[in-house]
């Protein structure tokens, strides 16, 4: 059965045939989903693991997050899809300090760049850039992604990361230009 | 020394070609620190960022998911390996031990089940025990309906012996 035709209301209620064809369909994608998560940490011997403690969480408490799961803001694989990435991430942070991204890491705990020169970069003005424009330049130039990925990534045609990439770069050098005036 | 560009040998600079090395080197130099120090949002909550991936968010609510996806390593990394949604076979022993998870005893009580043979055969799931049942409760009638004749049939006579002087004890059927 198809993951978006389970019967939620069945699923909830504990019908154990319901939960049967639940996980027939959840499962291959949410595993799919915790394993490549945990092979970029090296961890790909966990994924059954994770996907069990996911499954748990799901039926734990009488369903109670499957029943806060709203059919009508996104689909279920989507959403399932979401839970199990959270999951793994979750678990690479609870595992150790071999995966610590830098947003973990206290700000005092980072290596200066520079001790010789502990000059800060410059701020950045908060409307300089939107959202959108620093999450492509970052997607392209942090996880090196292609062009195409990043579409893929954010959802959006090769066309507009294009243009948002140059509107981006015309700001921040009109923007520098500026800076390096007023020195 | 000439300015860099300045092929022309006259201080003239030639347009600035904006060239995706430039961009890059642009970046290295002086963007990537910068927005380093930008405070990314609050992680969203899994059915936002669900909406989001499907295309369902509104643009003030897609930019706080975008501006979370920018300020955490973690959060663009989930999102890469979220769109590259794949189904993958999952090992028979895994699938069992998740089934598992919901005894199959749970029943589900619906609209179907409030039927009162839906019910019966909640309380008799085999032929064989609502036969059982059925035999029982036929007896206990039986036993009942003569046991209360036997009695009505009693006081019957201790009616009509009190009726009659003579005591004497009328048949029923005259």
């Amino acid at each position: 059965m198809s993951l978006e035709r389970i019967p939620l209301d069945r699923l909830v209620a504990g019908d154990k045939a319901t939960w049967d064809a639940f996980v027939g369909a959840a499962a291959p994608v949410m595993r799919a989903v915790v394993r490549r998560t945990l092979v970029r940490a090296g961890r790909e011997r966990d994924t059954a693991d994770v996907l069990q403690d996911v499954f748990v969480r799901l039926c734990s408490d009488r369903f109670r997050v499957l029943r806060d799961y709203d059919p009508t803001r996104a689909r279920l694989s989507t959403w399932l899809g979401v839970i199990a990435s959270s999951a793994a991430i979750d678990h690479l942070r609870r595992i150790g300090p071999g995966h610590t991204g830098l947003d973990d890491v206290a700000e005092e705990e980072l290596p200066a760049v520079d001790p010789v020169d502990p000059a800060r970069p410059l701020m950045l003005p908060p409307d300089l850039l939107t959202a959108r424009q620093i999450l492509i330049l970052k997607l392209l130039y942090e996880e090196d992604c292609t062009v195409e990925e990043v579409a893929r990534a954010v959802g959006i045609e090769s066309q507009t990361v294009r243009s948002q990439r140059h509107k981006a770069f015309e700001r921040l050098r009109a923007w520098l230009a500026k800076q390096g005036a007023e020195k | 020394m000439k300015p860099a560009g300045d092929v022309f040998g006259i201080g003239c600079v030639e347009p600035h070609e904006d060239t995706e090395m430039d961009d890059k080197s642009l970046y290295d130099q002086e963007v990537r620190g910068m927005l380093a120090s930008v405070a990314g949002a609050a992680r969203p909550d899994p059915v936002v960022l669900a909406a989001w991936l499907d295309g369902q968010l509104g643009a003030a609510d897609a930019a706080r998911v975008e501006e979370w996806l920018a300020g955490s390593a973690d959060a663009r990394m989930a999102l890469a390996v979220l769109r590259e949604a794949t189904l993958e076979s999952v090992p028979e022993p895994e699938l069992a031990r998740l089934r598992a998870l919901v005894p199959s005893e749970t029943r589900v009580r619906s609209r179907r089940t409030d039927r009162w043979h839906a019910r019966l055969a909640v309380w008799f799931p085999r032929p064989s025990i609502a036969l059982a049942a059925i035999v029982l409760v036929a007896c206990t009638a039986w036993l009942g309906l003569a046991a209360g004749e036997r009695l009505a049939e009693a006081q019957w006579q201790r009616q009509a012996a009190a009726a009659l002087p003579g005591g004497f004890l009328l048949d029923r059927g005259v």
